[in-house]
């Protein structure tokens, strides 16, 4: 996608480690995110890309190095967590929705209590974003009585209802059959156009093809490539990254 | 504006470690364990010179005086405890205020500490405020006694008809070297801690004999419940549902009702059943039954004894290697008994050749009232009571345990068993029961606690178990809070240690799957 | 068949195909099962028949066994005692009253909330019922008349008991001198006197007499006694008399006792010395000096005296209220006498099993419908409540009853303390304020057992969510409390525990506090601690099974653990566990048995208050342990048959 204004560093890494325990899961990570821009991180597994969108909402915690998001540095703070995941968005691989609330219940759960939108107006935004993302006769339903790729989509609605200013997706389209997969992806699709910053993970190469503004080659906890998709998939530069090319491709 | 274009340089192998990672004597002074150790022994410091510390530190502010509630006390104590603790908290809460720019109430790491600080020092002051109060209350109450372990080493009043003889010498104990005093302290015939220590005996042997007769009897009727027979399927249920949805202690009371109220009750009357070592006596007393008692030529079978059976586990395991690596049959079993008997009739021999026959056999005595004390077996009729209701009521609990156990067992599991040749016998063996017992084991092991622990229901019928003969101890020498204490470690100890064994038996039995 | 040849290579099927045929004969339909489950080869038919056998001759002992041998009186009598204890007569409309506020808020309840909940309210239900109408029923009861039995080589001494003003008894004299004398076991015969133990048991005596009647060498119209009744007050006035004589020997008197206080009842066959009636202490003779020996045997039958309290406290207990125990003097000696009356009071009867069963039937049956048939209405009229008021379309009046639900059942317990032990001086603030102030210790029987077990569940639920939270909260100090508390906890046996509630945690506060601090709360602390270490394992494991994702995905909202906990992963724990926690309800309903142990008496500690005190119970205690087994066990199955329903049909919070 190239006409695209993108703005001002929205996520900013600064040399960042992590460790589990002994073993060094990040090393030396550097990236910055512009805002509008759509950033795919793509990687064999266990080369770090879920931990590193992970550290960006804290939901884990990295040792070394700087991260700031939308100008707040992701440290100790609870006022700059807190801060920090109202802007960001996150949508997992397994869907995570709770499975004891309603689909309606799930998106306007946060809006009402973290929020503190009255219900009437957290469920007309419920509304707008299911039509948002096509299923708006599911609202009173349960999780469980939805097909894998309605559930992604309603997670994908969850996280939007909180107005943030980016959007995470951990393997979004993973834990899908294959006839579902398209329908998710229409949705993300949809969301870059409207102009919203997302961090992907994803082994889907058709939609970095045609979504990303650049791709990030990870492994090993190193980032070891970053280019735009024309550049990645026509002319890639770092032997590593070749090798993954030809595997997948 | 251009996308970055960007590729590494780095060597992508490379790896550091975490930070903080160098060792040296700062380190391995924070190695965890030695932390501990030392915050152990700052507690115990804390608490042992708290008379002092009050004095020295707090009654000069005037936060504390001799009059302050015990609350308040209790409060202080907590501070000084958590002190070391607190100010930790606070220096990261303010290194990261300096360096980092964290407000305190808005650390996260500072939050946490500083909430398991406030824990601690409400946690520790109430618990003492709650002692202290303890401690006035019986001071100044009706006993007017202050909470004494020295009660341990008095006299004990009341008698208890069953069991090991409190009053007795104990005769080993004047060879135990060391703390030989203070066992004659504590162990003097006619001590708490004797009578303690008897009752102790009593739940002992109550607990064994049930454990292994319920294990027997639950699985028996799990089997049952499994049986293709509807009939006994059917009657095997209902045992399962009419014993475990009524109270122990009702079933405990009704068995020992039944037994009080059918037997004859004189002694004179009882029922005399012969058998092949003499007369066994039914009554409302109990069981009197000839004894089989050790004589000095004893040791002799026993230490061989002993030896065949080491011997028998060793052999047990040559043969099982043997097998691994021959494929012979390892027929463990008869190797087993080849050693442990052999020797154990060896000793036999020996014993009865050079010291006479190492086992006698004592008949009850009936004298004009009752059976002569301590002269024969007895099974009081408390005993039989408690151990028949727990037998009972826990081999409900156990069969269903057994029943779900083999049950879990997919059934595909059989017929490739089947399918590979195994018979029956094998299958059972070798497929369904070890991975039955896996899932078996765990529910049984809290059966078992449970069944230790009911066992204290024994007061209810007059049983001399470890919790009838503490009670008791307790009424009499108004030392409450020191046998309830004892009581409770003791269980305490008791759930521990059959944990502990089956845990063992549990890993055991995977590795003789193999 | 096809027609079609058949090579070895090809076949065609036949266009039609063959009808499908009928098992063989002996593999379906009854003879088929039978053969499947209970004689499927020779050592299975084998156990069939040895089980078969077996059973029928235990079930055949039980039965004859519960006919002849057992005496059900035990029961019979003390039907209220066992549900309600001594609870004051007048005051059991407020446990009727809590049992019919109970059955109302299930019954909404089950409307509203509906699902995994209803099993559970069907539950209480069924227990309030069974609860409710056995006071009810067994108030109705007249308490079974005494009969004490004097004759030509027995009297009877004094015997002391306490009235109250206003009380009617009566006292009669049944001389035993017809030959009919009815059917022997007939039911007018609700217990005999037994004066005495040994040979002299009146039991024994009736029967001998019985006999002899029956075998025609006792004439029962040879009888010839003088009997003079007497009843005086503590004074020695005496308040009613009688004299049974052979032309009359049929008296009764219908006396309504003056005042309270002490009462003696005197029986005596007179012999021609001691004919005199005290007259303005002038001793005359009324009656002619009778000739004709002394022959035969009376009852002397006594209606309507409390025969419940029997310790020898409690004739401390009587004595202050009522005045000293007045002294009397105690004849000869072939007299029985000179006791209390509930002392010397026995009871023993031949209640069988058959008139077991119609006394629980018959008289009860018009009692029982009333109650029941009310709760039931009541249910389901709350019933149509909830149902309205969930599927109205007015707000107000929907949200209005939903409101009153949780609030009714948040209150429940609060209630039931408030209405059960009522308002000190409740009577001065207002006459038709009928709460006087009762203490907890009078909350007895059945009653108390309810109460124990369901204030503990629901109080050790919040406990055991707390540390449950607690030990997986990953704050090694909180953690390690949590755990040390959870496995101290369990690994005593809960009589210690109950023990330490007992006589140390009173001492936990000031002196006066332990005062105030009774056996009740006690035990309820005791029970409660000790339920909830084992609820918090129960949760733990409920917590154990959410996934990881729901925290995160609740993180990544922006919720705080405090939201994350309460909207998130407590409903589905808590929703996962409801079959461990039922079964742990199960569990405490059979553990609040122990507390009889430590002096509580609730069901079965009142078994055996009734045997110790009321020593003519002491040789049947089976079959009131048998009674109360089937009440523990009806209760208990119910609930954990429930919990097994809602664990196979599942309570997942997906499936609504």
């Amino acid at each position: 996608m190239s006409d695209k204004k993108l703005g001002e560093y929205i996520i900013e890494c600064e040399d960042v480690n992590k460790w589990f325990g002994e073993f060094h899961v990040l090393k030396d990570v550097n990236l910055r995110v512009r805002e509008r821009e759509v950033v795919v991180v793509i990687g064999p597994s266990g080369s770090g890309k879920s931990t590193l969108i992970r550290c960006i909402n804290r939901l884990e915690e990295h040792q070394e190095g700087r991260i700031v998001v939308d100008g707040i540095e992701l440290s100790n703070d609870l006022r700059n967590i807190s801060a920090i995941r109202r802007e960001t968005g996150m949508v997992f691989q397994q869907f995570n929705l709770f499975p004891h609330l309603t689909v309606m219940q799930n998106i306007t759960l946060a809006q009402r209590f973290v929020r503190r939108r009255p219900r009437r107006e957290a469920e007309e935004k419920a509304l707008q974003l299911l039509k948002r993302v096509g299923i708006p006769e599911q609202a009173q339903k349960y999780p469980g009585q939805l097909s894998g790729g309605q559930q992604q989509r309603v997670a994908i609605a969850r996280a939007l209802a909180m107005d943030p200013k980016i959007m995470l997706f951990d393997e979004p389209t993973s834990a899908l059959d294959p006839e579902m997969i398209k329908e998710v992806l229409d949705v993300m699709k949809e969301l870059a156009i409207t102009g919203m910053t997302m961090l992907v993970v994803t082994h889907e190469m058709n939609f970095a093809r045609e979504v990303a503004d650049r791709v990030i080659f990870m492994d090993a906890g190193r980032i070891v490539e970053i280019g735009t998709p024309e550049h990645f998939f026509t002319d890639p530069q770092h032997d590593r990254t070749k090798l993954f090319l030809s595997q997948i491709l | 504006m251009e996308p970055e274009v960007f590729v590494t340089t780095a060597d992508l192998g490379a790896k550091r470690p975490p930070p903080n990672q160098r060792t040296g004597i700062r380190e391995l002074l924070l190695h965890p364990m030695l932390l501990r150790a030392a915050a152990v022994l700052y507690f115990l410091l804390v608490f042992t010179l708290w008379p002092t510390i009050r004095e020295q530190i707090f009654y000069p502010i005037n936060l504390l005086s001799d009059s302050s509630s015990n609350w308040a006390t209790g409060l202080g104590l907590g501070l000084m405890a958590a002190l070391p603790f607190a100010l930790i908290v606070f220096l990261n809460g303010i290194r990261d205020q300096q360096r980092l720019t964290i407000p305190f109430y808005r650390n996260i790491i500072f939050i946490r500490d500083i909430i398991q600080v406030v824990f601690l020092i409400v946690i520790l002051g109430t618990a003492y405020s709650l002692i202290q109060n303890l401690n006035d209350n019986f001071r100044e109450g009706a006993s007017g006694l202050v909470i004494n372990f020295n009660v341990l080493e008095r006299d004990y009043p009341v008698a208890i008809t069953e069991g090991p003889d409190f009053e007795k010498e104990l005769s080993w104990v004047q060879d135990v070297p060391i703390a030989q005093e203070t066992f004659e302290t504590y162990l003097r015939p006619g001590t708490y801690t004797r009578a303690l220590m008897s009752g102790l005996s009593n739940t002992l042997r109550a607990v064994s004999i049930a454990l292994v007769l319920a294990t027997i009897f639950g699985v028996f009727i799990g089997i049952g419940l499994l049986s293709g027979n509807w009939l006994v399927r059917t009657v095997s249920s209902i045992y399962v549902e009419i014993f475990r949805n009524t109270p122990l202690l009702v079933q405990l009371f009704f068995v020992y009702s039944s037994l009080r109220l059918v037997l004859p009750t004189q002694p004179r009357d009882a029922h005399q059943i012969p058998t092949p070592l003499g007369k066994m006596y039914i009554s409302a007393r109990g069981i009197n039954y000839p004894a089989i008692l050790t004589t000095d030529s004893f040791p002799v079978m026993g230490v061989l004894a002993t030896i065949g059976l080491i011997g028998g586990i060793y052999w047990w395991r040559k043969r099982l290697q043997l097998q691994d690596e021959t494929g012979k049959p390892a027929n463990t079993l008869t190797y087993f008994s080849i050693a442990f008997l052999g020797m154990s009739l060896l000793g036999l021999a020996l014993a009865t050749v050079f010291g006479g026959f190492p086992f006698e056999l004592e008949a009850p005595v009936l004298g004009r009232f009752n059976f002569e004390r301590n002269i024969g077996g007895l099974y009081t009729s408390e005993f039989i009571g408690l151990v028949v209701a727990l037998v009972l009521y826990t081999a409900a609990f156990i069969a269903d345990i057994v029943r779900a156990g083999i049950q879990s067992v997919p059934k595909g599991q059989i017929e490739a068993a089947r399918a590979a040749g195994l018979s029956g016998g094998q299958t059972l063996r070798m497929i369904v029961l070890p991975q039955a017992m896996r899932l078996i084991i765990p529910p049984l092991t809290n059966q078992y606690l449970n069944l230790s622990k009911n066992s204290s229901l024994a007061i209810s019928i007059g049983f001399y178990d470890l919790f009838n003969v503490g009670t008791i101890a307790s009424n009499q020498s108004g030392q409450v809070v020191v046998f309830f204490v004892v009581m409770m470690l003791t269980y305490l100890a008791m759930s521990l240690i059959i944990s502990f064994v089956m845990n063992f038996v549990n890993r055991g039995l995977r590795l003789k799957s193999r | 068949m096809s027609e079609i040849k058949r090579d070895e290579l090809f076949y065609i099927a036949p266009k039609e195909a063959p009808p499908s045929r009928r098992p063989p004969r002996g593999t379906v339909g009854v003879v088929g099962w039978l053969r499947k489950n209970l004689f499927h080869g020779p050592v299975n038919s084998v156990m069939t028949i040895a089980t078969i056998v077996l059973l029928s001759l235990f079930l055949w002992e039980v039965f004859r066994w519960s006919i002849q041998d057992a005496q059900w009186n035990v029961v019979i009598s003390n039907l209220r005692l066992l549900d309600v204890g001594q609870f004051p007569q007048e005051e059991i409309w407020r446990i009727e009253l809590m049992g019919m506020i109970l059955v109302f808020l299930s019954g909404l309840g089950v409307a509203i909330w509906g699902g995994t909940t209803r099993a559970f309210m069907l539950t209480i239900v069924v227990a309030v019922i069974l609860m409710v109408l056995i006071p009810v029923a067994a108030q109705r009861i007249e308490p079974a008349p005494i009969r004490i039995m004097v004759g030509e080589d027995r009297n009877f001494g004094p015997m002391r008991f306490v009235g109250d003003d206003g009380q009617e008894i009566t006292v009669a004299v049944e001389a035993i001198n017809r030959t009919e004398y009815g059917d022997p076991d007939d039911s007018t015969f609700w217990g005999l006197f037994e004066n005495a133990g040994g040979e002299q048991n009146t039991r024994i005596k009736w029967s001998e007499i019985r006999a002899a009647i029956a075998g025609e060498t006792l004439d029962p119209t040879a009888y010839n006694l003088l009997i003079r009744v007497q009843l005086l007050n503590a004074q020695g006035a005496v308040v009613a008399e009688g004299i049974s004589t052979s032309q009359d020997p049929n008296i009764t008197l219908n006396v309504t006792l003056p005042a309270d206080g002490w009462y003696i009842l005197q029986a005596e066959v007179l012999t021609e010395a001691s004919i005199y009636k005290n007259t303005d202490g002038l001793q005359l003779p009324t009656i002619p000096v009778r000739t004709l020996p002394n022959e035969g045997y009376a009852f002397i039958r006594l209606n309507n005296v409390d025969i419940y309290r029997t310790r020898p406290s409690d004739i401390e207990e009587r004595e202050a209220q009522y005045g000293t125990l007045p002294a009397v003097d105690c004849w000869s000696r072939d007299v029985v006498g000179c006791q209390v009356a509930e002392r010397a009071v026995r009871f023993e009867g031949s209640r069988t099993f058959g008139q077991f069963l119609k006394l629980q039937l018959g008289p009860f049956s018009e009692e029982i419908t009333v109650p029941i048939v009310s709760a039931v209405l009541l249910f389901f009229f709350a019933y149509g409540l909830g149902h309205g008021a969930v599927t109205s379309r007015n707000p107000v009046f929907s949200k209005g009853i939903a409101r009153l639900t949780t609030l009714g059942w948040l209150l429940l317990i609060p209630l039931t303390w408030f209405i059960l032990t009522g308002i000190e001086g409740a009577e001065d603030i207002h006459p038709l304020l009928k709460l006087t102030k009762l203490s907890p210790e009078q909350w007895q029987g059945l009653t108390l057992t309810l109460i124990l077990t369901f204030i503990s569940v629901v109080a050790s639920l919040p406990l055991g969510v707390l540390l449950a939270l607690g030990r997986r909260s990953g704050l090694p100090v909180i953690g390690t409390f949590s755990v040390l508390f959870i496995e101290l906890v369990r690994g005593a046996p809960l009589i210690t525990i109950l023990f330490f509630a007992k006589n140390i945690v009173p001492f936990f506060f000031s002196a006066g506090a332990a005062q105030d601090l009774g056996n009740v709360m006690r035990m309820l602390i005791g029970l409660t601690l000790f339920s909830a270490a084992y609820q918090a394992e129960i949760v733990r494991g409920g917590l154990q099974i959410i996934p990881k994702g729901q925290t995160e995905a609740s993180q990544a909202l922006g919720l705080n653990p405090y939201l994350t906990n309460t909207f998130i992963i407590l409903p589905q724990a808590l929703r996962a566990v409801i079959p461990a926690t039922m079964s742990q309800f199960v569990s405490l309903f059979k553990d609040t048995s122990l507390v009889s142990i430590v002096g509580l008496f609730e069901l079965l500690g009142m078994v055996e208050l009734i045997t110790t005190g009321q020593q003519q119970y002491r040789p049947f205690v089976r079959e009131a342990y048998l009674y109360i087994g089937i009440i523990y066990f009806a209760i208990a199955f119910v609930m954990s048959a429930v919990s097994r329903r809602l664990e196979e049909t599942g309570s997942g919070a997906a499936r609504r």
